[in-house]
């Protein structure tokens, strides 16, 4: 995965953020991933096309709980379905304003699908590196990772 | 003013209800599909207006406004297409097959009233 391929999920959720939820949010340092995130509620999307892959974005309880009351409009303080919804749409917006930057890459993007649980981690495929993207700010930490593989490798 | 809100997920068909409601159009159906959004239309022949994402399951929203086009009943019924799908290729697409207007997610909620607003006259 190049480097070039990261920068647009980054400026993506920036965006997203500021547009829809009127929320700024800090990119910290992008790391490859070692261990999975732990998290306790996930939006998952699956790439397919040119590439493979999948983007998961990771939340602890609380920032997710934030970052759906900004994204609605009305606090909600419970991991519920509404949150569950919520949270899947988040991800899907930001993968697809992502997706209109990577031009070069013929891609389609799944139905995002959502995990609920506590402390739970996602598996990724092995054969590629998954890069990480920590978020911070006024909602609190999470943190989205990509991992994308060329089809013929 | 009756008006369509078309998309799979709950959580957009929430935030575009407020958005109207706040304008003033408290007359809302809600379809979680295309294949949804033609029963919603046949049911409630007085919409006066459709916000259509396009990725969703069962029928997509691109399938869904050809559908709605190519009936006599309703193709005269405006239709704006609100998706993440933010190529020209696809707004290009969208319009050819008859889309009134386009909104790409991330919106503003200012975007999205200023783009009914001026579908429906002013309000």
């Amino acid at each position: 995965m190049k480097a070039e391929h990261i920068n647009p999920f980054l400026k993506s959720t920036i965006d997203t953020f500021a547009t829809m939820l009127k929320r700024k949010i800090i990119p910290g340092k992008v790391y490859l991933r070692t261990v999975a995130s732990v998290a306790d509620i996930s939006g998952v999307i699956g790439l397919s096309g040119d590439i493979r892959g999948a983007v998961v974005m990771a939340y602890p309880r609380e920032t997710a709980l934030k970052v759906v009351s900004a994204f609605l409009g009305e606090n909600v303080n419970d991991l519920n379905e509404v949150v569950a919804d919520a949270i899947g749409e988040l991800t899907n917006i930001i993968t697809g304003y992502a997706k209109k930057d990577l031009a070069d890459i013929q891609m389609s993007i799944s139905l995002p699908s959502v995990i609920r649980g506590q402390n739970h981690l996602v598996d990724m495929p092995k054969d590629a590196p998954v890069v990480c993207i920590p978020f911070g700010g006024e909602c609190g930490e999470f943190v989205i990772e990509v991992s994308m593989v060329e089809k013929d490798k | 003013m009756k008006i369509l809100l078309v998309d799979d997920s709950s959580t957009m068909r929430r935030i575009q209800a407020n958005t109207l409601n706040s304008l003033g159009y408290n007359d809302l159906v809600q379809a979680e599909d295309g294949a949804d959004a033609i029963k919603k239309l046949r049911e409630n022949p007085d919409v006066k207006l459709v916000l259509l994402d396009w990725n969703m399951p069962n029928m997509n929203g691109l399938d869904c406004l050809k559908a709605v086009k190519a009936d006599p009943s309703t193709k005269a019924i405006p239709v704006m297409m609100v998706t993440s799908e933010a190529e020209k290729t696809k707004i290009i697409e969208a319009v050819q097959a008859g889309a009134s207007n386009y909104l790409v997610k991330p919106f503003d909620a200012d975007s999205l009233k200023a783009k009914i607003t001026a579908l429906l006259g002013g309000g």
